[in-house]
């Protein structure tokens, strides 16, 4: 048996193919990924938010995580979602 | 009109019609090089991944400046994109289950003996220890059929270097399987 007989057997495989309406599911990721942004607005004042949790809590062990996870999620509130959506879909 | 006209008018008018024109014309290509790339035991993400690739393209789209082919451009961020899907899934499963591997060729031909099923087990386990762009070039090739030319303008590599990449996997796979020896 040489290597191409052996690799007969991923001929045999059903080939890969895409769904219908691929580049609408595309065109529907991207405007929901749109729609999902945070408006500027409201990230200044989840920063303005962390600023004052992180000046009452400084002084409690919790405070300094607290802070730094309020503030992140605050500045990178997509990439956090993602983060987090990827996590639990594991 | 060409990808890069097509590509500046998008730029310039934000027309998703455009942009869904320009998926449709490269949807094919960069699915079966992402399914290629995870291999046919991880092609269930193969959708996903093909979807993240084209939403990656538009973050990057005012970033194309045409020094290359818009299709070339488009396959480098797709490879680029399913190599790091397939890094990470192989982080979390090294191994492919190999029961997965054994129910391969049962899944198409319910006849078939155990000895051919354990063989196909074998010629699996050994084309996913390959390293990534040979296994690449493998699943190609012998998976989606596709022609040496294409696969050469999916890798952005000459002929030449696509068919030294196939012998090389095969020299390795000989190595690898017993049977081939």
């Amino acid at each position: 048996m040489t290597p191409d007989d052996a690799l007969a057997s991923l001929r045999a495989r059903p080939r890969p193919s895409l769904r219908p309406f691929f580049a609408a599911r595309v065109a529907q990721r991207l405007n929901a990924g749109e729609r999902r942004r945070t408006p500027l607005l409201l990230r200044l004042y989840w920063i303005a938010f962390g600023g004052f949790a992180a000046t009452l809590l400084l002084p409690t062990p919790i405070g300094i995580p607290l802070a730094v996870i309020v503030a992140a999620i605050a500045v990178f509130p997509e990439r956090i979602a993602a983060v987090a959506s990827t996590l639990v879909r594991e | 009109m060409d990808d890069e006209a097509l590509v500046a008018r998008y730029l310039a008018s934000r027309d998703e019609a455009l942009f869904r024109e320009l998926v449709e014309r490269h949807q094919e290509n960069v699915f079966r090089l992402v399914a290629s790339v995870l291999g046919p035991f991880r092609d269930a993400d193969a959708e996903e991944a093909t979807q993240d690739v084209f939403l990656r393209i538009h973050e990057k789209l005012a970033q194309f400046r045409g020094a290359a082919k818009f299709g070339t451009w488009v396959y480098r961020v797709a490879y680029s994109v399913a190599i790091n899907r397939s890094r990470a899934a192989r982080l979390r499963l090294p191994h492919v289950d190999a029961s997965v591997l054994r129910d391969l060729a049962s899944i198409d031909d319910p006849h078939r003996t155990f000895a051919e099923r354990e063989r196909d087990a074998i010629v699996a386990a050994a084309v996913e220890s390959l390293p990534d762009v040979y296994r690449t070039v493998v699943y190609l090739h012998y998976w989606t059929d596709a022609p040496l030319d294409e696969i050469a303008e999916l890798l952005s590599a000459p002929v030449g270097t696509i068919k030294s990449y196939l012998f090389r996997a095969r020299e390795r796979l000989a190595h690898l399987l017993p049977e081939a020896r």
